[in-house]
């Protein structure tokens, strides 16, 4: 336990060390200055530049003249938001889509759903997202084509996450404003939960079948427990472990898939914020925009270990 | 589970390949695709960066309106769709083509360097990799081409050092991995020499794997420029390239729907044969690495 | 009357290769608290017949029987739930890797528990008290402490012993247990041998031992079936079979231990067969042993019938005689 926590803390700062080098290159490439360094090496500077983000001073945009870290915590929540949404989504579908395809291996919904998901797989998200807008907005008009929420509600930004905002102003709108939200959410939410699900449901569907092999199932299935139980309680637990290691590439799928979702649906979110800076090249945006989704990649990831390590016994407590 | 001792005359690998159904439709898809990107010059109708000014946003020929001189219809700009989108997939393909091979090369050499280097040196720099994959890919790109700037070329290094990364991984940790078997240690004791052994004994062994590693980087590779062009930060416009298609249409899906679904259908049915050949390719080559 | 009583029982694997027949037509009849032992080598469909019986083959294999009698019940004009369910609560069965047969996310405590639950139950405090009994039984003197652990934390000898208490959880009229000592270190599986013996008297539980290994049947069991090419081609009282094997096979089987079996004269050359056990997709015309016996001869491609034989029940034509021994 004590081993696998001291490798996981020098990977997470060998990470943080060289995302860091990365990002510090990005800043050197402003024509004005991300931060004022008090030395001309690059060594120390580098140092001085570490102690600047520990600061918080992530330096300040060469357009709009704000704090980086401030434009970032705004734009923050609207991300968080619609991630959130995507991966519950995605994990909760995936996960039942798997389970169920590999309790019927072989009929109709089993063979649906693995074509269907190898098509997910290959669909590239700019394409699939533009699809459902023709589809859902334009044609059949169930849902709003761009946007948080409509220009109707005037909404003051207490948290930034409009679901919960828009419940703050009960008193004044009802539940109309929260609705709206959720209304803007779905489709952003089900065009970048698409790829994951398919893939969170083949693994599951994979998964589940190896381990419903395993002798300790069929040692279950002589003591006469009950089929539900053997899935949720004796499989389940072991085929989601190998599910968690392609956690990884989830989020990383997930972080790709955030900046091409709010650009395509203009939601005011930190890929939107990021794109518009790499076109203008505002590198001290740049510089701390990359920097912050990278260290919630980095966090997740650590998350994800964790959550592996408590599932398996064979991590947590080494004979 | 116990199953009865059967034992059958292993397959050879493309004799497991043709059985594949979806694998098969998938080569045959991709071949034709390729066909298509290899004759586009000779079989497109028109010069896809000509705009026709009178015949702006002319549906494909299977809606009323539309017309048969202009097959699968006209852009925004009264450009040839059949003809931007086969000059396209000469394009989309011959870039994905160039970036594997660049990334799979570098890739090969510096992970077959990193399996005979010292230890500390070789386990810092694979740690350096995987920080690098674990990195959301599209993120990584928009990175690199934020630091050199936008456009076609500078898209392209993107990518190529995108996909470098999962090249040196797997060469590195298949050549050390054999480099532990017992024949290895046999040849090893018998004198041979470090570059014979891993061009006779290791080289061989791990060949399946980075077959397949390159067929899904072709996807990989695909996708990414494509979604690079899309967001502006790849290839430009006028260029005919798919992801840039898609980038223009975005203003008319509701009136031309035709110019948004024909360039990403064209990405996805590549995407898709790709995947489906890949998966082929992984499953005969190497049922290890079966799902 | 049996305990077990089993007629004309086949079991066929669907594959890509076609059909497979991995058990064809064996007879089995156990009496309460007998012990019987089937021997035979791998793929010869031991373990595939001792599934079929407990109920837990893959989906790809079918299962037929004239005759399937458990604890006076007819299986046979049963649904596969009520089957499963009969089975479950008087058939327990243990295998040859004890450490995967078990759960590896799961305490022992935990496995054992939901054992218990599902035969008979009793409250938390009952329960609990019942698998530390059931420990202590199978000889884990440290039960409070293993009742916490994981199997991967123990050894192999300890979890076939917890495989074992889960087993006799169920109450069940008969054990079977597959190779279950082929796995752990020698010196642990003489212990596992005698406390299986040990319940099986203190219980009057039938014990059903499958091996390939004929040392472990000679001194436990009364009654010994051998196996071959999905069938079983000699069965008998296993002294009488020791001493005077009528089946080229078990003479065989016996003399691939020097040394041993009753029929050991010093002195006597080895009896050996050609070549090697058959696959059950290439199964040979008439007799499966034939062409590996040195007796067979033209008649030997008629496929032989198990007949009676002094007591025994044979599969050849050309039973061996005492002179032969």
């Amino acid at each position: 336990m004590f081993a696998t926590l001291l490798k996981q803390l020098s990977t997470l700062v060998i990470s943080l060390l060289g995302l860091t080098v990365l990002t510090f290159i990005l800043s050197l490439q402003s024509e004005t200055p991300v931060h004022q360094f008090q030395s001309d090496h690059v060594v120390v500077q580098y140092f001085e530049y570490l102690q600047f983000l520990l600061n918080g001073d992530w330096g300040t945009s060469s357009i709009h003249k704000r704090s980086v870290l401030k434009d970032f915590l705004q734009h923050f929540p609207a991300t968080i938001e619609l991630i959130v949404f995507a991966m519950v989504l995605a994990v909760t579908a995936g996960l039942g889509l798997g389970i169920l395809a590999s309790t019927r291996r072989g009929g109709w919904l089993d063979n649906t759903l693995m074509t269907s998901s190898l098509v997910g797989y290959s669909m590239p998200i700019f394409w699939w997202g533009m699809l459902l807008v023709l589809l859902f907005s334009l044609t059949l008009g169930w849902t709003p084509v761009a946007g948080r929420i409509d220009f109707a509600y005037d909404i003051e930004p207490y948290t930034r996450f409009m679901l919960i905002d828009t419940l703050l102003h009960h008193n004044q709108y009802g539940f109309a404003a929260f609705l709206n939200a959720l209304h803007h959410l779905i489709l952003p939410a089900v065009t970048l939960s698409t790829i994951p699900m398919a893939i969170v449901a083949r693994m599951t569907r994979s998964s589940l079948l190896a381990v419903l092999k395993s002798e300790y199932i069929r040692t279950a299935r002589s003591k006469g427990i009950s089929k539900q139980r053997i899935i949720w309680v004796h499989a389940l637990r072991n085929a989601l472990q190998p599910i968690l290691t392609i956690g990884g590439v989830q989020i990383s799928i997930i972080m790709s898939g955030v900046i091409i979702t709010e650009y395509i649906f203009a939601w005011p979110g930190i890929g939107k914020w990021l794109l518009e800076a790499v076109s203008r090249r505002d590198f001290a945006t740049i510089q701390g925009g990359v920097l912050a989704l990278s260290i919630i990649v980095i966090a997740f990831n650590l998350a994800l270990d964790f959550i592996g390590i408590y599932l398996n016994p064979r991590l947590r407590r080494p004979s | 589970m116990i199953k009865p001792m059967v034992t059958s005359q292993p397959k050879p690998s493309w004799v497991i390949f043709s059985q594949n159904k979806g694998a098969m439709i998938g080569l045959v898809v991709l071949l034709l695709i390729l066909l298509m990107a290899l004759i586009g010059p000779w079989i497109a109708p028109y010069d896809p960066a000509h705009q026709f000014n009178s015949k702006v946003l002319i549906p494909p020929i299977w809606d009323s309106a539309g017309d048969f001189q202009y097959f699968l219809g006209t852009d925004d700009l009264g450009r040839d769709m059949l003809s931007r989108l086969l000059y396209g997939a000469r394009l989309s393909l011959q870039l994905t083509f160039v970036v594997v091979l660049i990334a799979a090369l570098v890739g090969v050499m510096i992970g077959a360097a990193a399996a005979f280097i010292n230890p500390t040196l070789r386990s810092l720099l694979m740690r350096i990799m995987d920080l690098l994959l674990s990195f959301p890919s599209l993120l990584l790109a928009i990175a690199i081409v934020a630091i050199i700037g936008p456009g076609l070329p500078n898209a392209i290094y993107a990518v190529i050092i995108v996909l470098i990364p999962q090249f040196v991984r797997i060469t590195q940790s298949s050549i050390s991995e054999e480099l532990n078997k017992d024949y290895v240690m046999a040849a090893k004791l018998d004198g041979a020499k470090r570059l014979r052994l891993l061009t006779h004994h290791v080289w061989p062994n791990i060949v399946p794997a980075l077959i397949v590693q390159l067929t899904f980087s072709f996807s990989t590779a695909l996708l990414d420029i494509a979604a690079l062009g899309f967001l502006g930060l790849g290839a430009q416009p006028p260029m005919a390239e798919w992801g840039t298609m898609l980038s223009e249409s975005r203003a008319f899906i509701q009136f031309a729907p035709w110019t948004m679904t024909l360039p990403g259908l064209a990405i996805f049915m590549t995407v898709l044969s790709i995947n489906l050949v890949g998966d082929g390719v992984r499953d005969a080559l190497d049922p290890r690495l079966n799902r | 009357m049996s305990l077990l009583q089993v007629e004309n029982l086949s079991v066929d694997f669907k594959t890509d290769s076609g059909i497979i027949p991995a058990v064809d037509s064996a007879k089995i009849a156990i009496k309460a608290g007998q012990v019987q032992g089937v021997i035979g080598e791998s793929g010869s469909g031991k373990s595939v017949m001792a599934l079929a019986i407990a109920g837990l083959l893959s989906p790809a294999a079918t299962m037929r029987a004239d005759l399937f009698n458990l604890d006076g019940h007819d299986l046979t004009r049963m649904s596969p739930a009520e089957r499963q369910k009969l089975i479950s609560s008087n058939i327990s069965i243990i295998f040859q890797e004890p450490t995967s047969s078990l759960n590896p996310s799961l305490t022992i405590g935990y496995q054992l528990d939901e054992t218990i639950r599902f035969h008979g139950g009793g409250t938390r405090k009952q329960r609990y008290d019942k698998a530390q009994e059931l420990l202590s039984q199978v000889g884990i003197i440290d039960g409070k402490r293993r009742y916490k652990e994981y199997p991967h934390q123990l050894s192999g000898g300890l979890n076939q012993r917890v495989m074992i208490a889960m087993a006799l959880a169920c109450e069940p009229k008969l054990l079977i247990a597959d190779e279950p000592t082929t796995a752990l270190d020698v010196t642990v599986q003489s212990q596992i041998l005698d406390l299986l013996l040990k319940l099986n008297e203190e219980h009057n539980m039938a014990l059903m031992l499958i091996t390939h290994d004929f040392s472990i049947l000679s001194e436990t069991t009364d009654k010994v079936y051998v196996m071959y090419g999905g069938q079983i081609v000699e069965s008998g009282r296993t002294y009488n079979l020791l001493s005077q094997p009528y089946h080229p096979y078990t003479k065989a089987l016996l003399d691939s231990v020097p040394h041993y079996g009753l029929h050991y004269k010093k002195g006597r050359r080895l009896f050996n067969l050609k070549g090697s056990t058959p696959s059950l997709d290439h199964l040979p015309v008439g007799c499966y042993l034939g062409p590996r016996c040195p007796y067979a001869n033209k008649q030997c491609v008629q496929p032989p019938e198990l007949r009676s034989l002094k007591g025994r029940k044979v599969r050849c034509h050309f039973p061996l005689l005492e002179e032969d021994n």
